[in-house]
């Protein structure tokens, strides 16, 4: 039974991973703006040691003062290294620790109810649209998830069999989830503390410190970082992600007439909405993926619609697992959405730890299933494979063709036009700004670092003043102002073609189109 | 003070309904439609079976006339329904799947014809179902006590195996037909379905949860009056 339970989960994890990798450089269309952070601390750190704000080995990663969590930058070094400066080497680490994703949680699955819930619990992951999607990005929130999976795998194992090097490897993942992402730092002590009250009996308070210290030991150069990031820069980006420092709320906190008492509920409730937002069954099962604009045809939820009867068969049949295993699965189910609701609605990533438990959830109705009913386990898988395909066809062809906006499409494939011409001009100026009305502001300097217009230490030695790397100009033109007084190459916004006096001195070169055929980007040459 | 179940429904049911989140939708619809949907659910929950066919019929009916789907201009006996903003005819979607069908030239022809059809509008009702079915919507449309009351007695009317599904019918019928509509106000569908909202409300304050922790339901009336 143990040899097929491995074929299984393996052949599950390898078709998993299929979904997970197939063309990882092509979709999403472009490496995204977090991703371009991951990307550049990444490489950064891999050619000199410091980030591009010249901190030395950081344990938060500034960026746009956001302060990254380290974990996934210093852990695709080596994939960096072996890949290059391209999707893969930022990508695949996501794509690979989210394929692991579906073998450790069928290892999950049977600690807690045996051989048959393992399988369906990584066949039902394998084919979790939110999984593929966040496998298939940089995301440090997916690599911190599937590390507290390892963390609770291996605190079932402790719990079963009272090996100590268990409790240890569990505390030490505990402890780098910490280092993973901002979400773990509240829902990992809440976990600590379920695990301790449903197995108190079992083990003993003192049994239970070394993990708690070992968890701490890890974490605490993280918490230690957070503080002096809070000194040294308290208005960073960071610090205003907590629900009551939001636009909305500060807004309406000044701004309302209503009573103190009333304010203070109001505020008080808004991450009570926010929680029951991600227990809602639009964005768990029709629409939070949010993949495609409003009102189109192809929305998909959280988890496949089709599997909406087994997360519902599951809660009624908790009990078919051992009682304490039960309990901690349905606390850490609703402990998930703890943290992320402090901070706001459901949003892309934050949540990601709320996949495991609601997948184990279902993996016990489909167990139940198909111990009930043969037919109708095989009808509800019929089920579940039809609703992938929609989802395949919808993420995999049409997906890419709409959103290249959303992933500042088009700074990769102007520097690769202009690459073979670079040295005919002394100067290239790149605007920010993209979209059709120039309404989005891009990260250039990151993405055409990243392709290769310039070195790590170029980066780091930049003039942050002038806005100037090398022979690379960023900022937004204004053509009435513009003089020539050097051979200059112009990338510039659709919204912001030449005018003016410059239409004499310029002429367009080429343009960048997006994948659903309009124009992102003009590049401009003087004439001849 | 709530082991009366009269003084219950009559405290907890009515004021958690009328505790504020309600009372802007008031002044959208007529008292004399929810007098008249009270007399119908009566109708409809009697043992003629055939009356409750009906009752359903003319309750879709209703409710798309209050969601401004359905017109009737009783001068010159004219019926028209507004197809633009119900899901089957919104600006766009028809055009949309057109698109997708153009896009997925990689499929096969013949299975191209399966998947991309009139039929994927199906899947915008469904999301608008799916809204009007969420925790936060109904949080957001009776309070907080309303939802915990609401809560304990639907589980508890699921749990019963004698139970009377034309309470459920009569719900998800007036969900099924909210979701028709594609944009604006869909919950003045609520007051056509207060009739199964109290009687669940009802039954969840008399379930053992309810009673027990009562002070709980007070502390959330209390907050929903302050909101």
């Amino acid at each position: 039974m143990k040899k097929i339970f491995y074929l299984w989960v393996v052949l599950i994890s390898l078709v998993g991973s299929i979904f997970r990798i197939i063309n990882l450089d092509k979709n999403p269309v472009h490496i995204g703006n977090d991703e371009i952070s991951i990307a550049w601390d990444s490489y950064s750190i891999r050619m000199t040691g410091m980030d591009e704000h010249r901190k030395v080995m950081p344990l938060s990663f500034m960026s746009h003062r956001v302060y990254k969590s380290p974990l996934y930058i210093y852990l695709n070094v080596p994939f960096n290294y072996l890949f290059g400066n391209n999707e893969y080497g930022v990508r695949f680490l996501s794509a690979f620790v989210g394929s692991l994703a579906v073998f450790l949680i069928a290892m999950v699955g049977r600690e807690l109810g045996g051989d048959k819930l393992g399988i369906m619990a990584a066949f039902l992951l394998a084919l979790n649209p939110k999984s593929i999607f966040v496998s298939r990005m940089a995301y440090e929130s997916n690599l911190a998830t599937v590390v507290l999976l390892l963390a609770i795998y291996f605190l079932f194992l402790y719990i079963r069999k009272s090996e100590n090097n268990k409790l240890i490897l569990s505390g030490l993942f505990f402890g780098l989830s910490i280092w993973g992402y901002h979400t773990q730092w509240g829902l990992v002590p809440l976990l600590l503390l379920l695990s301790y009250w449903y197995w108190k009996e079992k083990i003993s308070f003192r049994k239970w410190i070394p993990l708690w210290i070992i968890t701490v030991l890890v974490a605490l150069p993280i918490f230690y970082d957070f503080v002096m990031v809070q000194m040294n820069d308290p208005f960073n980006r960071a610090s205003s992600q907590i629900w009551f420092r939001t636009a909305n709320i500060e807004n309406y906190w000044n701004n309302s007439q209503d009573c103190l008492l009333k304010k203070i509920a109001h505020v008080a409730v808004e991450p009570v909405y926010n929680y029951a937002d991600h227990f809602g069954l639009d964005s768990m099962f029709t629409k939070g993926m949010e993949l495609f604009p409003k009102n189109e045809v192809f929305q998909f939820g959280w988890f496949l619609l089709a599997s909406l009867p087994l997360l519902i068969i599951g809660l009624i049949n908790l009990r078919k697992i051992q009682k304490n295993k039960s309990r901690f699965l349905l606390g850490w189910w609703l402990l998930s959405p703890v943290v992320p609701a402090l901070t706001g609605p459901v949003a892309e990533v934050r949540n990601l730890p709320f996949i495991a438990p609601t997948i184990l959830i279902m993996a016990i109705g489909m167990q139940v299933v198909f111990e009930k009913n043969k037919k109708c386990f095989w009808l509800l898988t019929l089920l579940i494979g039809i609703n992938f395909v929609y989802f395949a066809i919808a993420y995999y062809i049409h997906f890419p063709k709409i959103t290249g906006d959303n992933y500042q499409f088009g700074y990769k494939q102007a520097f690769l036009e202009i690459r073979p011409m670079i040295d005919k001009y002394e100067t290239i100026v790149v605007e920010p700004r993209f979209g059709e009305f120039g309404q989005y502001s891009g990260l250039p300097r990151h993405y055409f670092g990243y392709w290769g217009a310039f070195s790590a230490w170029e980066m780091i030695n930049r003039d942050d003043e002038s806005n100037r790397i090398g022979k690379y100009w960023i900022k937004n033109v204004d053509w009435n102002k513009e003089k020539f007084p050097n051979n200059n190459l112009y990338i510039v916004s659709i919204s912001n073609p030449v005018v003016n006096e410059s239409v004499k001195q310029l002429e367009l070169w080429k343009k960048i189109d997006k994948p659903d055929g309009k124009t992102q980007f003009l590049i401009y040459i003087p004439k001849e | 003070m709530f082991k009366n179940k009269v003084v219950k429904f009559l405290v907890i049911g009515l004021v958690i309904v009328f505790s504020g989140y309600l009372v802007p939708l008031q002044h959208e619809i007529s008292w004399w439609i929810v007098l008249m949907m009270v007399v119908t659910f009566g109708l409809a929950i009697g043992d003629e079976k055939y009356l409750f066919w009906i009752c359903l019929l003319f309750l879709v009916i209703t409710n798309l006339v209050i969601n401004d789907l359905l017109f009737f201009r009783l001068q010159d006996g004219s019926v028209t329904f507004d197809s633009e903003q119900s899901f089957w005819k919104y600006p766009g979607i028809e055009e949309s799947i057109q698109r997708y069908g153009e896009e997925g030239l990689i499929i096969p022809f013949r299975v191209r014809d399966i998947f991309y059809s009139s039929y994927l509008k199906f899947f915008v009702w469904l999301v608008n179902f799916s809204k009007l079915l969420s925790p936060d919507f109904w949080i957001k449309t009776i309070g907080f006590a309303g939802s915990w009351l609401l809560i304990l007695g639907v589980i508890d009317y699921l749990k019963d195996k004698q139970k009377n599904t034309k309470f459920l019918i009569w719900f998800l019928l007036i969900l099924a037909s909210s979701a028709i509509r594609m944009i604006g106000s869909s919950e003045k569908f609520i007051f056509l379905a207060l009739p199964v909202i109290f009687y669940w409300m009802f039954r969840g304050s008399n379930t053992h949860k309810g009673s027990k922790d009562y002070l709980l339901t007070v502390g959330l009336l209390l907050l929903d009056f302050l909101l």
